[in-house]
């Protein structure tokens, strides 16, 4: 599993239940990998389980279902200003970044080749409804797609109701302008940078 | 398929849509029109195509209308610069349209992020064809990931420090492990070979070799816990005698080894390990009972290895050890010159 992954699973943990609580989860992580006989990869103070694991792990210790983990580890994903800015590199509004959101697995091979995020079909329905089709084999990635696409929705300022069914993502947009999305230039490097 | 004599005819408002970075500029070298992007950069109301432009090749000196009227001619690339904002390098093409005007088309390259923050650009401003945006991706995503790499980097750097570290110390007491002594052994030998027979006050070296006496009978007698305890307590008597630049190993179960530079008389080793075997005695005597621990030391002077190998001078000093342990134990032997080879 690529580091960057493991990293941001990591913190989203971290800010978010806290640090003992992401210790308890590398802990048990590690100990499922040692009785699979599987090596630790990284490191001391790292955790050498793969991110799959590591949601699944903190799940259980959570009492939560995994896919409400994935959902909020993709809403953090998007509160994150670096993730939110290339997010928002994608689309205009949020109706253009959801269609183009096809592209998001071309452009995250781009910059990490290693990163295998599963093909995404957009499909228009009827009105103002959008079907995001994932690969029935990857229900973490629609649950992700899901959180993150509402705190997008949220970002562009738009009024939007957004549904798991099955491995399909199913965005309704009542109100593309129903508030005022939060600030995007094209030249935030430099704030991006500072708020990191 | 092109019909001949079919010409085409674009009204401005395609024009600027098709080509927003675009200038059209008359005989004259009076603008005709300028594409929606450009205008932002340039400035509204400039329409004199030497008061806005400067020929962007270097060292151009010709008349920035003429340079564009050259590049169309030629079909060369046309660079160029913005009096108001001369650090930005504009690079495109001309081509030649109706009554001898020039139509130029120009673009960023890697100035890119530069023309955006000057004229504060957004995703409307480009052409949907061009590739600006996919750069302004780029730059940002393989800056957050150059960054978390460095991060990692050096997280992977502290992580190979403490494995060195940990390799070469042993766990129980905190000193230097065999591979430890041997990595200081041989950077001890080096200068005083280096320095040939001048210097050797300064980087001589004596090795001393310690093992413990009676110390099968503590583990026996009062358990492995107390054996551990009487083997730190002499990795503490040992550093106390030790300075910075002196070296301290344990490299088997009790048997130690010191490096102490720059000590080389032999009546200061010998007050030197008398007080190590008294505070190496000291850790039993507060217990009422029949064991005792001491410890038999034998030491070398580096100066007769000079020409010998790193494991020569470890036998030797073992060698100097067993004497200490024949001769009774508790006692110091300090050889004042290598023993005769015993092959």
């Amino acid at each position: 599993m690529h580091r960057l992954v493991i990293r941001a699973v990591e913190e989203f943990l971290r800010d978010t239940y806290g640090a003992a609580m992401l210790s308890q989860v590398i802990a048990s992580c590690n100990e499922n990998a040692r009785s699979n006989a599987v090596g630790s990869l990284a490191g001391p103070k790292g955790c050498g389980c793969s991110a799959e694991k590591i949601i699944p792990t903190a799940a259980i210790l959570l009492k939560k279902p995994p896919e409400e983990l994935f959902e909020d580890l993709g809403a953090w994903l998007a509160s994150r200003e670096a993730i939110r800015r290339l997010l928002r590199f994608s689309g205009r509004d949020f109706e253009d970044f959801v269609i183009s959101l096809e592209e998001l697995p071309g452009r995250a091979h781009f910059v990490i080749p290693e990163l295998c995020i599963p093909r995404i079909d957009v499909h228009r329905q009827h009105g103002n409804t959008l079907r995001l089709v994932l690969p029935s084999s990857a229900p973490e990635w629609t649950a992700m797609l899901a959180g993150l696409l509402r705190a997008m929705a949220d970002d562009y300022g738009t009024l939007g109701l957004i549904d798991v069914e099955g491995s399909t993502v199913v965005v309704q947009i009542s109100d593309q302008s129903f508030a005022e999305g939060r600030d995007f230039s094209l030249d935030g490097g430099q704030a991006a940078e500072r708020s990191r | 398929m092109n019909a001949p004599g079919q010409d085409l005819v674009l009204i401005r408002a395609a024009m600027d849509s098709l080509l927003p970075m675009h200038l059209w500029i008359g005989l004259d070298g009076r603008v005709r029109s300028v594409g929606p992007t450009l205008r932002k950069l340039i400035g509204e109301g400039a329409d004199d195509v030497g008061e806005v432009f400067l020929s962007g090749r270097a060292g151009a000196t010709e008349d920035v209308v003429i340079a564009i009227r050259i590049a169309a001619a030629r079909g060369e690339r046309l660079f160029l610069r913005m009096q108001r904002s001369p650090h930005l390098n504009l690079r495109g093409h001309a081509v030649f349209a109706n009554d001898r005007s020039v139509l130029v088309n120009l673009g960023f390259g890697i100035g890119l992020h530069d023309a955006v923050r000057v004229a504060g650009l957004t995703d409307d401003d480009f052409a949907p064809a061009e590739l600006a945006m996919e750069l302004l991706f780029m730059r940002e995503a393989m800056g957050g990931v150059l960054g978390e790499l460095k991060r990692f980097n050096s997280q992977l750097e502290a992580a190979r420090e403490a494995a060195e570290v940990q390799a070469h110390t042993d766990a129980l007491t905190g000193l230097c492990n065999r591979r430890g002594l041997e990595l200081a052994l041989n950077n001890a030998l080096r200068p005083a070979r280096g320095s040939g027979g001048a210097g050797r006050g300064r980087d001589g070296f004596a090795l001393a070799h310690l093992d413990l006496d009676h110390f099968k009978q503590v583990n026996d007698q009062l358990g492995h816990a107390e054996g551990d305890r009487v083997l730190c307590h002499v990795a503490q008597v040992l550093r106390d005698v030790t300075r910075s630049d002196d070296t301290a190993a344990r490299i088997g179960g009790d048997e130690f080894v010191l490096i102490l530079k720059g000590l080389e008389d032999p009546a200061t080793l010998d007050r030197l390990g008398k007080r190590m075997i008294e505070g190496i005695e000291a850790a039993l005597c507060s217990q009422q009972n029949s064991c005792s621990v001491s410890a038999s030391v034998g030491f070398v002077l580096s100066r007769f290895y000079r020409d010998l190998p790193a494991a020569r001078m470890l036998s030797d000093a073992d060698a100097a050890l067993y004497r200490s342990k024949r001769e009774g134990r508790g006692r110091v032997t300090i050889l004042t010159e290598p023993p005769e080879d015993v092959t």
